[in-house]
């Protein structure tokens, strides 16, 4: 990783959510805990984890969308927060991010081709008003919406409004693009049309932060794949050894297993050990440990379960650009798998 | 659904609005001398030639005093629903998006102008300032101010909320921007057309009350719909056009301007869906 070349790359990011209750007092929930993430122009990061995993925090955090309790993101070698507000008003048009609600990414009042006008007129400034209007064609032929553009957000689909707001961020021509679930909630066909469409976006030298738990979706376009839990980073895989290696993190297995079985149903369900996926033991002894310890058949299985609940295990290395966090890496982890 | 209904009332009412403001406009150019008007000669006349509303107990033609009694009221009350609404919004967006003192500062002051009871404060100003209707009018604004400011700033704490307002946000457009075209021109246009509509009938009610009543109002023999009213409740039995016709005129142009508000507000509302 030559430090150069990196697009983003966050140091130690660390965000808590408090709750507030004036009897009980508050209580504080870990979204990010030490998360370090680096994205080099070109490549397809994905973020992969389950719901909660805090995968969302992180991509509001790298683009300052939300506060940070510690450490310190680097966008193209400037801290993010440390520029003032009218500064990173113009920075933002370089990191755009597509949220998962995909009517979010839309002003429910303004057609899309109202939508991009005003974009454009924000963020390209010299253009005239024809330029705009051509500009805006463009835009709206790439992702092909050009029939629907004086359509408003209501009357539009699932895929069309997503297209539509990829129209609207591809309009700031940004250099990283932040996509949170960009094919959740979508038909087969339609998830397809838009996977095709950030494939193509790829071709043309776009970054992207893919922050998804569709695995289809991460295997087809992804770089690098990094698995999140409990606010953590606990393994980096290149994503074409995704679910074809032994060496993975037990949770990272279980992943692809849950994947793989809501794929294939006529595997019959076989038993397994899979405990029940809560943390708990007290958050894994208050986080000081592997946060997935309490959960783990192998920590059981190799007699290390104390120390994965008091240590925090480190990065190992088990690969080419492939590490884990994980006391058992990287021999015993091919017992894991049967 | 529904769809027919609200386009016939919008054009009813919007008939009633236009007319208004056709004669708001067109009666400050109409000479019109209040002491020249009276003809003894005509007392009381039924409607009908040449006195299409017929004349007043003064045997002046109660269809021109109707027509110069709205001066009184049009340009008032335009002024006085322009500044509410404005400020109004202003007010209700920087309590809404703003925090610390300003926000409590602006929510301070909008609750004490709320405990004020509307009439009677403008009446408390009329006796100590025997004011022009322009200042009434003023009046009735920031009288208003406080219940609208509070509707858009429920609307733009509600929308500051949304994902898309986020969105926005991180598409890097200006805070003000956002506020004000994209919360409050957009989102909030039918609002502010029913709470703008709303105070200009208010101000009409207003200037009828005060004119009715006689001490504040305007003074015989300059006519006004309220005054035109009270000059002639003692024609009771005699002849009914008179205060008929000017109280008719009160009733409609009110109603006509609530549901004009109410129905383009929803019209543009409807739009969306």
């Amino acid at each position: 990783m030559s430090e150069r070349s990196d697009l983003l790359s966050a140091r130690g990011l660390v965000k808590r959510f408090r709750s507030r209750s004036l009897l009980r007092g508050g209580q504080t929930t870990i979204a990010l805990d030490a998360v370090d993430l680096d994205v080099h122009p070109g490549e397809v990061v994905a973020l992969i984890g389950e719901s909660g995993s805090g995968k969302t925090t992180l991509g509001k955090v790298v683009t300052r969308l939300t506060g940070l309790d510690e450490g310190q993101v680097l966008f193209e070698g400037e801290d993010l927060f440390a520029v003032d507000r009218g500064e990173l008003r113009e920075r933002r048009r370089s990191f755009q991010m597509v949220f998962q609600n995909q009517t979010a990414n839309l002003h429910p009042k303004m057609s899309v081709r109202e939508m991009l006008d005003e974009s454009l007129r924000l963020h390209r400034p010299g253009l005239g008003e024809g330029e705009r209007r051509q500009h805006a064609d463009e835009l709206l032929d790439r992702v092909g919406l050009l029939p629907r553009a004086d359509q408003r957000p209501a009357s539009l689909s699932g895929g069309e409004k997503r297209r539509a707001g990829l129209a609207r961020i591809l309009a700031t021509k940004p250099k990283l693009i932040v996509a949170d679930e960009p094919t959740s909630g979508l038909d087969a066909a339609i998830k397809l049309q838009i996977i095709d469409l950030l494939k193509q976006l790829k071709g043309e030298k776009l970054t992207y932060l893919l922050i998804s738990h569709d695995l289809g979706l991460v295997r087809r376009i992804a770089d690098r794949v990094l698995v999140m839990l409990k606010g953590r980073i606990i393994e980096e895989v290149p994503a074409p050894l995704l679910g074809q290696t032994r060496f993975h993190h037990p949770y990272t297995g279980r992943l692809m297993r849950a994947a793989d079985l809501a794929r294939d149903r006529r595997r019959p369900p076989r038993e397994r050990r899979d405990p029940p996926r809560v943390t708990r033991p007290d958050e894994a002894e208050a986080r000081g440990g592997c946060v997935y310890s309490p959960d783990c058949a192998l920590a059981e299985r190799l007699g290390i379960l104390s120390r994965c609940r008091r240590e925090r295990p480190p990065a190992q290395v088990v690969g080419e650009s492939h590490w884990i966090a994980c006391f058992g890496a990287p021999s015993e982890l091919a017992e894991e798998d049967e | 659904m529904g769809d027919s209904r609200l386009r016939v009332g919008l054009y009813l009412s919007g008939t009633v609005v236009g007319l208004v403001l056709l004669l708001g406009v067109i009666a400050p150019f109409v000479p019109y001398d209040p002491a020249d008007a009276v003809d003894y000669d005509q007392l009381l006349q039924a409607p009908g030639m040449g006195h299409i509303f017929g004349t007043d107990g003064q045997g002046r033609d109660v269809a021109m005093r109707l027509l110069k009694g709205t001066e009184a009221f049009f340009l008032p009350g335009l002024m006085a629903a322009a500044l509410a609404t404005v400020f109004g919004a202003l007010c209700g967006a920087v309590s809404g998006y703003a925090g610390g003192w300003l926000r409590g500062g602006v929510l301070g002051t909008m609750q004490l102008i709320d405990t004020l009871p509307r009439l009677v404060f403008i009446i408390l100003v009329c006796t100590i300032l025997n004011p022009s209707i322009y200042l009434i009018a003023f009046v009735a604004a920031v009288l208003f101010v406080p219940s609208i400011a509070t509707v858009i700033r429920r609307r733009v704490e509600a929308l500051g909320s949304e994902d898309y307002i986020l969105a926005h946000v991180a598409h890097g457009f200006r805070p003000v921007r956002i506020l004000l075209y994209h919360i409050l021109w957009l989102q909030c246009r039918p609002l502010l057309i029913r709470q703008a509509t709303y105070v200009f009938g208010y101000v009409l009610f207003v200037e009828v009350a005060l004119s009715y009543l006689g001490d504040y109002g305007v003074q015989e023999p300059d006519p006004s719909w309220g005054n035109m009213v009270a000059q002639a409740r003692g024609l009771r039995g005699v002849s009914a056009w008179p205060w008929a016709v000017p109280a008719v005129a009160i009733v409609v142009t009110i109603a006509g301007f609530l549901a004009f508000g109410n129905l383009l507000a929803r019209a543009d509302e409807e739009e969306v869906r």
